[in-house]
């Protein structure tokens, strides 16, 4: 049982985590509900690459194009860059080539063209990195301020994760003469809104702790992949470190191929070109993925000499990786159907409402508050 | 005056809300087909709880 010093301990702890995180936990749960739908909003507007004939997720790899005559074509169409990842759609025969001026270029100054597999014609498609979607999603991700920006936003979801945490323990001194799910509608409305921010906080609990908690490890995936580069990367390709940047590549198609044969119950994800963040100066790396729901969250790299295309080593991602990649769907709901979707937009709105009833309650605290519902 | 309640009478409903929420998240995460669809409906229960709370008179 809590002393009431304790639990005055608690209301403070409370308070002041919402308070520090609650402006920008609206912004993330208001960007967070389209981005829950990205998909079938991009596709409503248009803007997501649409095969000639769409015929289902790529299976028979055999019947498609070679890679090799389709990154050709993505060179021509950007002269002087050079390759840096092939990617595959995991719900079309697409594939996007993304090329730079160097394999090092940043993310911002890649370009990315989309391949109709079956073809081999390119799909006319607006950038990726553009668009409201685009925009909602860096701003959700990181404000657009880069690795600060998500490291904030993480400290913003630890913070979120103790006012939840606070708000369980303070819950219960409340309660403790109501019934589950009471809500009075009294002459005091401040006391209709405690009752409803405690109602919807509480029933939401377990979907805000995933989320909060998912959210912070996303805000850690820079780091973590830099982990993962300077330790297991590091240890796979080290017969190759002191080695310069490989001068003539082999096929493409050819690795692809390798990665295939090494891992045949796996699908790829996508191919980072030698000299990459995600591979060496030496090897082509075949990111490949699981059948199942679960296992097609989970990247698995398989090494191939970029040379003469032969296998080098195939290796499960740490477990802060596994962790990562499995945060990355129970933080955005994007892994079931629709129902779930809307599943999750619901529990987002009412996350909303909890956070503006909490704002109400503190703007009113001293106005017609009955002394034993001050939170 | 009204009885105080234990700690468990308070929070068994929030805990039986809080346990089948979890089991909804991590089953369409491992499993297809019907698996999506119980997994909607546990995610889909504290909604319709609030729902009858708040429109109970």
């Amino acid at each position: 049982m809590l002393t009431s010093l304790a639990i005055r301990r608690w209301h403070a702890v409370h308070k002041w985590t919402s308070l520090i995180c609650t402006l920008f936990l609206l912004l993330l749960c208001l960007t967070g509900l389209p981005l829950i739908f990205y998909e079938e909003i991009e596709h409503l507007t248009g803007r997501h690459p649409v095969p000639a004939t769409p015929s289902g997720p790529a299976d028979t790899f055999s019947r498609y194009r070679n890679l090799d005559d389709i990154i050709a074509q993505a060179l021509n169409a950007r002269p002087g860059e050079v390759v840096q990842y092939v990617s595959f759609d995991e719900h079309e025969p697409i594939v996007y080539v993304t090329s730079g001026v160097s394999p090092d270029a940043p993310d911002e100054d890649s370009f990315v063209q989309p391949f109709d597999w079956a073809t081999g014609a390119a799909i006319a498609a607006p950038p990726f990195d553009e668009g409201i979607m685009w925009f909602l999603y860096r701003l959700h991700a990181d404000l657009y301020l880069g690795l600060g920006g998500a490291l904030f936003m993480g400290v913003m979801g630890a913070l979120f994760v103790a006012s939840t945490v606070s708000g369980i323990v303070v819950y219960a001194p409340y309660m403790r003469k109501l019934d589950f799910g009471t809500i009075r509608r009294s002459r005091h409305p401040r006391l209709t809104w405690l009752d409803l921010h405690n109602l919807l906080g509480i029933v939401t609990l377990a979907w805000t702790m995933v989320v909060g908690l998912t959210g912070i490890i996303n805000t850690l995936s820079v780091p973590l992949t830099d982990l993962w580069q300077k330790d297991q990367l590091a240890e796979m390709v080290a017969p190759y470190r002191d080695q310069p940047l490989i001068a003539r590549l082999g096929s493409a198609q050819a690795a692809f191929s390798t990665a295939l044969v090494a891992a045949p119950h796996m699908r790829p994800s996508f191919i980072a070109y030698p000299g990459t963040p995600y591979s060496s100066r030496h090897h082509y790396a075949v990111f490949m993925t699981g059948n199942t729901p679960l296992t097609a969250k989970l990247y698995t790299p398989v090494l191939i000499d970029a040379e003469i295309g032969t296998l080098i080593e195939m290796r499960a991602m740490p477990w802060y990786m596994q962790t990562l990649f499995l945060s990355q769907p129970l933080h955005f709901g994007d892994y079931g159907g629709l129902p779930l979707k809307f599943a999750w937009a619901a529990l987002d709105l009412m996350t909303i409402a909890v956070l503006l009833s909490g704002i109400y309650l503190w703007l009113k605290r001293h106005r017609n508050a009955p002394a034993a519902a001050t939170p | 005056m009204k009885p105080r309640h234990s700690l468990l009478h308070v929070f068994v409903i929030p805990a039986l809300l809080a346990l089948l929420t979890l089991t909804g998240l991590v089953t369409a995460l491992v499993a297809e087909g019907i698996a999506d669809h119980f997994s909607s409906a546990a995610l889909t229960l504290p909604v319709l709880v609030s729902a009858v709370a708040i429109g109970r008179r």
